[in-house]
């Protein structure tokens, strides 16, 4: 449910209902920072059923003039209500996405393939994937990818899934990602921007099928920025060991903080705890679901630096720590950091080196 | 610095002697002096002995007065031999050349600090051996490359340790190999080596 409001929150043009207990309503909203409304059904409704309450809240919502998206919870769901029926009056969307139906990435797709988006061939550009509101570092991405398109002179195209509603069937041919655990599908793939590596070979497909496109002012900049991490990262091996790290987190960060922990720091990964189904790895790990396994990892591995959410954290002990998985909490976060493009690597690097430092005083 | 040290010294008069050891001309501005004094507390813990005074590094006017109630005084590198010389002739306090470089005289160092303050040094030295295997078995799967290293260290006690280094864990060095970081002062202890060894595998893996 919540990915599937990440998803539909994400768009100008949309206004969400969740239809479900209150509970279901506060969990996506503290955590999706976006406008969503509820129909709050309470005993009443589980008993006699939710359709006027449904249609009360529909209607209060319809002079606001946006396409309205009704997300199904667990409860309704479980009712057996024909909510589609409910509905047959309204030119809502319907995404049946209760909670015991998947994960995030499950909801979150089911979404996208609802609002049904297709490549406008007249549309120049490429389009961003990988938004997702759920993710903290989603808006930094999208704002670090359109600066790199920009240099080097390649529009953007539809952003999956920050943008305005229209866009979703004018899509782009062509799609770069970010955050990989969540992709559109849309467009012919490029290729990803997590590590320099990745970002590197994205840009010289974008070259391969946008002739217009003017790279070198990508690569000049990572060529840079690579001699400064590892000038950074040769200076904290003078001094300290390589950071022995467990990384828990969806299965494109762990792989991305992996890997790039692996090149720069010689690190020793310890253990990958996947929030979703981990794809191929060559990282010893596994899909991990609840607090006690991360907590029994921890305490196994007894790693020097822990990358995670405040989950993680908070059993992590003496070990540094870095965010990059939601929650995040007790940090105030104002700016767009990334976890994508070249800054994403500088800032996680940053992070990195800071902690372990850290740590060490 | 030796002026310097040697007129802070003077200001210090002889008293008894402990069981210390005093580390003598620390360089404050090392990038890795702590992680140094580090490893070179390690290896004199390792033989039941501590430090008295860091001469000079963190340390008071009063601190100083126990200078030489150190057992022995191990200088920082060759160049403070003026000073260990001025120190053994005020205080009778002899002294160890320089910080250890390299794994065989990490090893000759906890030697020479043992047999100087009359300890012994068979377990110390045989664990000291253990780690030092134990650290190069964990390079294996950089055996068979080929490095190289700014030309301009050629002639550097550094350049000779690594070459030195290379050989243990069969590493080439060849003109055209990969460029790995080598630093003017050499690596300090079995810790300093092993540090050395995860940069040059980050840039041989890079």
């Amino acid at each position: 449910m919540t990915g599937a409001a990440a998803c539909l929150g994400g768009f100008d043009g949309i206004t969400v209902v969740i239809h479900g207990s209150s509970g279901c309503y506060f969990y996506p909203a503290t955590l999706l920072h976006v406008p969503l409304h509820g129909t709050f059904i309470m005993e009443n409704e589980v008993i006699f059923g939710s359709e006027q309450r449904l249609h009360e809240v529909l209607d209060g919502l319809s002079v606001k003039g946006n396409k309205i998206a009704v997300i199904m919870t667990c409860v309704p769901a479980i009712l057996g209500e024909d909510v589609r029926s409910m509905l047959k009056d309204y030119d809502v969307i319907l995404v049946d996405s209760p909670g015991f139906s998947g994960d995030v990435e499950t909801g979150y797709k089911k979404a996208l393939s609802v609002l049904a988006p297709s490549v406008d061939p007249v549309i120049e550009g490429i389009n961003i994937d990988g938004a997702c509101l759920l993710d903290p570092f989603s808006c930094g991405n999208v704002r670090e990818i359109v600066r790199l398109l920009g240099s080097a002179s390649v529009p953007v195209g539809t952003v999956f899934c920050s943008d305005r509603l229209e866009r979703v069937e004018h899509a782009a041919a062509y799609t770069m990602g970010t955050n990989m655990d969540f992709t559109s599908g849309v467009g012919t793939w490029l290729g990803g921007t997590l590590g320099f590596e990745e970002i590197s070979a994205t840009f010289k497909k974008i070259a391969m099928v946008y002739p217009e496109a003017d790279i070198s002012p990508v690569h000049e900049e990572i060529e840079r920025e690579d001699e400064r991490i590892v000038r950074a990262c040769d200076k904290y091996l003078r001094r300290f060991n390589p950071p022995q790290a467990i990384i828990f987190s969806g299965f494109s960060y762990a792989t991305f903080a992996a890997r790039t922990l692996k090149h720069y720091l010689d690190a020793e990964i310890l253990y990958v705890g996947s929030r979703n189904v981990p794809g191929i790895s060559s990282y010893p790990g596994e899909h991990v679901q609840g607090f006690s396994r991360v907590t029994s990892l921890i305490r196994q591995f007894n790693p020097d630096l822990v990358i995670g959410s405040s989950f993680e954290r908070s059993v992590g002990g003496r070990a540094a720590f870095v965010g990059r998985t939601p929650p995040l909490r007790g940090r105030v976060k104002l700016a767009p950091h990334p976890v994508a493009g070249i800054t994403g690597t500088l800032s996680f690097i940053e992070n990195v080196l800071n902690a372990c430092m850290d740590r060490v005083k | 610095m030796n002026n310097a040290l040697n007129a802070l010294a003077d200001t210090a008069e002889p008293c008894t002697k402990g069981s210390c050891v005093n580390i003598i001309g620390e360089k404050n501005l090392e990038y890795e002096v702590e992680e140094n004094f580090t490893e070179v507390s390690r290896l004199l813990a390792a033989l039941g002995i501590s430090v008295n005074l860091r001469f000079v590094r963190d340390c008071s006017m009063t601190d100083i007065t126990r200078l030489g109630a150190a057992r022995l005084n191990i200088l920082r590198d060759e160049d403070l031999r003026p000073v260990g010389e001025r120190l053994h002739q005020r205080f009778g306090t002899p002294f160890i050349p320089s910080f250890p470089v390299g794994l065989a005289g990490t090893i000759g160092f906890l030697k020479s600090v043992a047999d100087s303050s009359g300890v012994k040094y068979l377990r110390a030295v045989q664990e000291e051996k253990d780690l030092q295997e134990e650290i190069l078995t964990e390079f294996n799967d950089i055996t068979g490359t080929s490095i190289a290293f700014d030309p301009a260290l050629k002639d550097s006690d550094t350049f000779r340790l690594a070459c030195e280094i290379a050989d243990e864990i069969d590493i080439s060095i060849d003109r055209d190999g990969c460029r790995v970081p080598l630093e003017i002062s050499p690596p300090v202890g079995t810790t300093g080596v092993m540090r050395m060894l995860h940069r040059w595998r980050r840039a041989i893996h890079a």
